[in-house]
Order: C-alpha cells, then sequence, then structure tokens
C-alpha cells in the first residue's frame, strides 16, 4: 500500500471481504475492500445500488443482518482490529468510536418514544454514571449543535418534519462524540434545498469538531461536494481509488468515466445523457476477472482473463484497470 | 420590409370585424349564447387570417400570428367550434359572411388538431383542493372549511411534440397536478382542454375513449407492474381494453378489438422499441424475473403501445441507479420525438429536467413560480425560489465553490399557506408587498414567466 494511504489512518481497512450466505451461495458483496481514513478526512464511497458500499458501513459496525459474514481482511480501527473483536468490546467501539447516520430519515427513528429520549438513550448506554439532568442537558446541546430549537427534545419524530428528522439522527449520531462518523446515503429521499442544509451541517461538524467521515452515497454531486477522498465501488470492489479532485477531473476507469458522463449536471451545455450500457452483474457468479469487462468499452483479452489490481497510477490516485 | 407593404399591413388590419351571435349546442351543458366576433386581419407577409373569436380576446395591429395561433389555437372548418372561437388562414378574401348562416349543427371538435402549435393539452386556472377530514364539533363550529391547497391556480398548455418539466420540492403539488391533467383525480376548479375540448366534467364513460390519448408512467417500477402478470398481458392489457383505433368506410372513427396474434405483434414490435430485444426472450417473464431498469422499460412500453399524444411521467427514473438513468430517460426522449406525443415530466431534478425538457415550470405549494425554456430557467433564474433551488443542487466538482447559501427552513403546511408570496416566509428579499399581494405569473421576457413581486 502506498505510503500517502496510511500516514495517520484513524481507520485502515484491509483487504475486507464480506459475503452474504443464501440458499444458492454466497453473495460476494464486498470483495477485497482496502482503504484508510485519516483524522479530521471525509472519504466518498460511491457506487450503485447492489455495489456493496452499504455493506461496507454495515462490517465496520459489525451489524451485518442474519447470512452477512466477514471473511476475510482486517479492520484497525485506532491501532485495533475490529473483526476478530468480542461482542461485549465491539459494543463500546459502537457509537463512541465509530457511529452511523442511516437512510431514510423518515423511518430511522421509534416512533414511540420522544426525540430527546432516543438521543440520551445513546449517552445512557455507552456512558457509566451520568445523571438524567445531565443527559437533558447534553440532548440540549446537541439538538442546538444541528440547528433543532432544543425545547423540541419532547416531541415525538413525527412532529418533526423530514429536514428535522435527519438533523436529529445527525444529533443522535454524535450523542457519544465519536470519531468516525459514517453517513450511509444521508441526503437521499430529502429535497435538494433539505439535503442541501444537511451536506452543509454535516461539513461543519467536521469541521468544528475534527470528525473523520465516510459518506456512502451513489450520488457523485453529493459526494464531490463533502469528500477530500472518493473511493469508486463497482460489483463489490474498488475500481478507482484516490484524491477527490484528481478523480472528478481526471477518471482514469471506464466505469467511474461513464458514471461521471451519466451524471446531469445543472452547470454547462444542454447535452444528451451518455449512459453504461448493460447492468450490473449477479454478485453470485460476478463475472470473471474484471468485474466490469462485459459493460466496458475498451474490453481487451486480457480482462476476462487476469483480474486487475489496484496500481497507483499518479500520486494519490490508484485504479485498477488493465488500461493503465 | 419596404413602406408599401407596412401601408398594405395596415390596411390589411382593418379588414373587418362584426359581431356574430352562436348558441352552445346543448349536449356541451347549458346553452348559453355567446357573441363571437369575426375578425379578418391581414400580416406583414401578405396572408390574411379570418375567423371567429372569442370576445374577451382583442386582436390589434400588433397582435402577432404566433400569438393567434396559440391563443385562439382552433383554426379549422368554421364548421365546427371548438373553445368558442375559430379562426383560419385564407389568402384573398373571399366572402366569408356569407357562409356564417351554416353555423347550425355544431359538432363536437374531432380529436386530433392537424394545426401546428396548437396546445394537445392546455388548462387553466385549474385547482385541486384536498378537504381536510375533522371531527363533527369543529364542523357544527367553525364556519370555513380547511383544505389541503395541493394545486391552486395553475394555468399552461402544451403543444405538440413538447417536453414539458414541472420541477418542485415535495408537497409542491407536481404529482397532484400530474393527476389532475389526466383526470385520475377529478379537479376542484379551473378548466383542462384536451385536444381541444374540455374534459373538466366528462363522466368516466365519455372519459374512456380519451383515455387511448392519455398515459402515464409511474415511478416506481417495483409496485406500478402487477406481479401476477406476465410482461405480455402487462403491455397488451391497454391494446384488450382500449382496442384499434380506425377509421370506417365513411371516415368515422371506430374500435376494433384485437385478434390475439395481433396483438402479441403488436407487444413485440414494442419490446423491441423499448429495447428489450430479443422480444421473445421477455414476453413470458414476469416482473421480478427483471431489473430495476427493465421493468422500468415495460412501464415506458405499456404506456406508448397505443399511440398516446399525452403522457404524464412521474418521476419516472428517480428509483433507478445513476447508470441507468440516463438510457431511461433517452429512450423517453426519442419515444417522445418518434411519435409527436407530448410529455409532462415530472422531476425533482433540476438538472435532469434541463438537459431534457423544452419548457420547465417551478411549482411551490401549487402555485406556479416560474415557466420558461429549460435554459432560461436554469441558467437565468429570475424567481428567488428558483434561484435557491438551483444553488441548492449538488454539482459533480470538487473545485466548485462549496460556501454557497442555503435558504432557511422547509416548505410550509399547504393547509394554511402564507398570505400574499407563498414563499416570502422563506425569501431573501421579501419585503411588504410580499406578505399581503400575491404576485401574478407576468411575462418578463419573451416566454418566461415569472410570478414575483421583484419583477412586477
Amino acid at each position: 500500500m502506498p505510503a500517502w494511504l496510511t500516514r495517520l489512518a484513524l481507520l485502515e481497512v484491509q483487504n475486507l471481504t464480506t459475503h452474504y450466505r443464501i440458499l444458492r451461495g454466497w453473495v460476494r458483496a464486498v470483495e477485497n475492500v482496502s482503504f484508510s481514513v485519516a483524522q479530521g478526512e471525509a472519504l466518498g464511497i460511491a457506487g450503485e445500488s447492489g455495489s456493496g458500499k452499504s455493506t461496507i458501513a454495515l462490517s465496520l459496525l459489525r451489524i451485518l443482518p442474519a447470512g452477512g459474514h466477514i471473511r476475510k481482511g482486517k479492520i484497525l480501527f485506532d491501532g485495533t482490529d475490529l473483526v476478530p473483536l468480542a461482542e461485549n468490546d465491539m459494543r463500546k467501539i459502537r457509537w463512541k468510536g465509530i457511529s452511523i447516520v442511516f437512510q431514510g430519515a423518515m423511518n430511522a427513528m421509534n416512533p414511540v418514544f420522544k426525540v430527546g429520549d432516543q438521543i440520551g438513550e445513546a449517552i445512557k448506554i455507552h456512558e457509566d454514571g451520568v445523571t438524567s439532568a445531565d443527559i437533558k442537558e447534553r440532548v440540549a446541546k446537541l439538538l442546538e449543535t444541528v440547528g433543532i430549537e432544543p425545547s423540541r427534545a419532547d416531541n415525538y419524530p413525527h412532529e418533526f418534519s423530514g429536514g428535522m428528522r435527519q438533523r436529529a439522527l445527525i444529533a443522535m449520531a454524535l450523542a457519544a462524540n465519536p470519531t468516525l462518523l459514517i453517513g450511509d446515503e444521508p441526503g437521499t429521499a430529502l429535497d435538494v434545498i433539505v439535503q442541501a442544509q444537511t451536506l452543509r451541517l454535516l461539513r461543519d461538524l467536521k469541521d468544528r469538531l475534527g470528525l473523520s467521515m465516510i459518506m456512502i452515497s451513489h450520488d457523485l454531486s453529493i459526494i464531490a461536494e463533502t469528500c477530500d477522498k472518493v473511493a469508486i465501488m463497482y460489483a463489490g470492489k474498488i475500481v478507482e481509488y484516490g484524491d477527490a479532485v484528481s478523480i472528478f477531473k481526471n477518471p482514469l476507469h471506464p466505469y467511474t468515466q461513464g458514471l461521471i458522463k451519466a451524471f446531469p449536471s445543472i452547470k454547462g451545455e444542454k447535452v444528451r445523457l451518455s449512459s453504461i450500457p448493460g447492468q450490473p452483474p449477479d454478485l453470485l457468479n460476478p463475472p470473471p476477472a474484471c468485474r466490469f469487462n462485459p459493460r466496458c468499452p475498451y474490453v481487451m483479452d486480457i480482462c476476462k482473463k487476469e483480474e486487475p489490481l489496484l496500481k497507483e497510477n499518479e500520486k494519490g490516485h490508484t485504479v485498477a484497470c488493465h488500461l493503465y | 420590409m419596404t413602406s408599401s407593404s407596412k401601408t398594405s399591413e395596415k390596411e390589411a388590419n382593418s379588414l373587418g370585424s362584426s359581431t356574430v351571435t352562436l348558441e352552445k349546442p346543448k349536449k356541451w351543458g347549458r346553452s348559453k349564447k355567446i357573441d363571437l366576433r369575426y375578425v379578418r386581419f391581414g400580416l406583414e407577409d401578405g396572408t390574411v387570417i379570418e375567423g371567429l373569436v372569442h370576445p374577451k380576446i382583442q386582436v390589434s395591429a400588433e397582435t402577432s400570428k404566433d400569438w393567434v395561433f396559440n391563443t385562439c389555437y382552433l383554426i379549422r372548418d368554421l364548421q365546427k367550434v371548438g373553445r368558442l372561437f375559430s379562426i383560419r388562414e385564407v389568402s384573398g378574401a373571399d366572402d366569408f359572411m356569407a357562409k356564417l348562416p351554416r353555423f347550425e349543427g355544431f359538432e363536437e371538435v374531432a380529436n386530433d388538431p392537424k394545426i401546428p402549435g396548437a396546445p394537445v393539452v392546455s388548462i387553466e386556472n385549474l385547482r385541486k383542493w384536498y378537504p381536510l377530514k375533522r371531527g363533527l364539533f369543529e364542523t357544527v363550529f367553525s364556519k370555513e372549511e380547511a383544505n389541503v391547497k395541493a394545486v391552486d391556480g395553475v394555468s399552461f398548455s402544451l403543444s405538440k411534440g413538447e417536453i414539458f418539466a414541472l420541477a418542485g420540492e415535495s408537497g409542491s403539488g407536481k404529482t397532484t397536478l400530474g393527476k389532475v391533467l389526466l383526470r385520475l383525480v377529478s379537479s376542484s376548479g379551473g378548466n383542462i382542454y384536451f385536444l381541444g375540448r374540455d374534459i373538466t366534467r366528462l363522466s368516466d364513460r365519455e372519459m374512456k375513449p380519451l383515455r387511448r390519448e392519455m398515459q402515464i408512467v409511474f415511478q416506481d417500477p417495483f409496485e406500478s407492474l402487477d406481479p401476477r402478470m406476465i410482461i405480455k398481458e402487462i403491455i397488451a392489457e391497454p391494446l384488450r381494453v382500449q382496442g384499434l383505433a380506425e377509421v370506417d368506410e365513411k371516415g368515422r372513427p371506430i374500435t376494433r378489438r384485437m385478434g390475439e396474434e395481433e396483438i402479441e405483434e403488436r407487444v413485440k414490435k414494442m419490446l423491441s422499441e423499448v429495447e428489450l430485444v430479443p422480444p421473445e426472450e421477455f414476453l413470458f417473464r414476469f416482473p421480478h424475473e427483471m431489473s430495476g431498469g427493465q421493468r422500468q422499460r415495460v412501464a415506458v412500453a405499456r404506456a406508448f403501445v397505443l399511440n398516446p399524444s399525452f403522457i404524464v411521467a412521474d418521476e419516472p427514473v428517480s428509483m433507478l441507479d445513476v447508470s441507468i438513468r440516463a438510457e431511461i430517460v433517452n429512450l423517453m426522449v426519442d419515444l417522445v420525438k418518434k411519435s409527436e406525443a407530448s410529455i409532462v415530466f415530472i422531476s425533482h431534478d433540476l438538472a435532469l429536467a434541463k438537459h431534457i425538457a423544452d419548457r420547465i415550470a417551478i411549482l411551490y405549494l401549487g402555485k406556479m413560480m416560474e415557466m420558461g425554456s429549460s435554459e432560461n430557467v436554469v441558467d437565468a433564474p429570475l424567481h428567488p425560489y428558483t434561484q435557491a433551488l438551483i444553488s441548492a443542487v449538488p454539482v459533480p466538482d470538487p473545485e466548485s465553490k462549496r460556501t454557497k447559501d442555503v435558504i432557511s427552513g422547509e416548505i410550509p403546511s399547504p393547509v394554511d399557506p402564507p398570505l400574499g408570496c407563498r414563499f416570502h416566509t422563506r425569501c431573501p428579499y421579501a419585503h411588504e408587498r410580499c406578505t399581503s399581494e400575491e404576485p401574478l405569473l407576468v411575462e418578463v421576457e419573451k416566454n418566461h414567466f415569472v410570478a414575483c413581486h421583484l419583477y412586477s
């Protein structure tokens, strides 16, 4: 692994392989994924649905649904490997070390508890010896951080609008002062204006609290707006990884190029949209060698025989493609 | 233009205007006498336009030909009067008035105005209010009725082959408007004209033959296709319900039931048009055996199988993956161009709307805020709300300026929309007038309408 990737890494993921067991075999959701996040850095993981990006988030927190197994690899968080960790020790990492903002702000909260109590619950569980007065005070502070009137802590989730619920979820994720925040599609299902408000809030929090972030999204423009580093995933693998500016300015992998072109930009000329023909592969039987070869416009013989490895093409920009 | 033609134009303009009284036929509802004005006026290029116009329509020397064609959209045989006015282009001045006594048995306007520039659909001041359910106590003691004003006075018209995008936040009423346009839900006020005919108050039975011409593509292909039907049946269903439109020996339109082979032929053709090839492979599949993109193609095929002239596409690609999205959008644009259908494309994604639509209308709380060509609305937005919407759209460029202003707050409740301009609670430029007086939609530049006090 190149030196710039390992420098000051808060989180370092090495060859993570997560599969789901189903009746017909193993679904290879994530294969041999390596990346790192430094202190105060934001990494964006982009990809289509089914590319394994949410599975990475669930693997990091070890909250995979039934059937999901981490089969290989290391997740080094602050120096400790999370994969072999006992469940009890893992609980101490969750929320205090790594926390997550789930997608679907509308359904991620329990409708029968007050918002303040739900946020307070995270503090109560993860910290010993806090009094309920302390909790109340901290919940009020958290709500203020995310821009919600502290008096609204006594409201139920249905009394909140979509944007406020998303903010409350962010407050909840910040409750136990984590060092790494994962956002799993935090802007999706929100209106553009509310989405922009949420993204701005996340960006501010990152700068203010020195948080490290992993942003998971299918929307390249959201990642471009919030992240310093980008990993592009296709069919369970990272195909391109590096600094955001160089990936967006100079995409190397044919999939990344296609994805960026498929995105209509609100700026610039009116053009006919281009698309990537075909569809993502079935992860039960992924195509041999390069998984993108059936859809790739530059496919060569070698792409069907040999798997391309992530290679550093220029400083801070690695790509897994035989073209380079 | 030479000076001689200018004189002739003036002369032509004063060709004539007189009043004719027409009786609206009984089958249109209440019988009503309307005074139509007969006008004939000349244009710069020497053509003379003559016809009947509604008294409210003022034709003057400044009137442009396009305006006449767009507003008085039925230029047809004068024996048929559609929207109570009609106008036609003639060369030379023949004895027009002599024909007038023949206005007796008015026929309903036929379904296919073959006039260039005539709107396929036009709506005037359309409203859809949903009454709020209230308890007995409130009903008895409070006088005012509470309504959710989902669509509140929207007007526009859609010409043939046009792609018209309706954009706005959720709760702006764009989906409701789409449904009202198709008469899938009834309107609470205003009028809908479809191919020159007022369909606002037609019964379901009267609507059925028109349904052939108006179709919808829904948002979610996972829910809009019946999981128990095979693809062939899904696409064949409109054909079985509506039959095949034909013309009999006397030239009257009839519908004929289609035979099994004929239906299969048509379904196969449609499948190859939506690029599900080879069609034989897909005919007998169930929806669950297909990917999201393929399912949405089936939904598109089903909408286009009857060759409709008007389609509402309600966020047709928002549930699909980015890499497939462009394909479906391009497919729909191509089909629209090929079949010359008009399409209302409902989308919250302004970037997408800009690239495919001819015109864009921005809705906010059931009102139209801005309408114009897609370049005008997106690249040079006038209304503060449109400006806010556009600056909130994330740009796929990490180097673009990140510190942009985002307007605060969220869309207010449509039950009790803010008085005056509905946007004033969030508008950075709001002043006193905005809180009391509702701005009207006015044409600020050519074909660029905006409802904002900053421009009036």
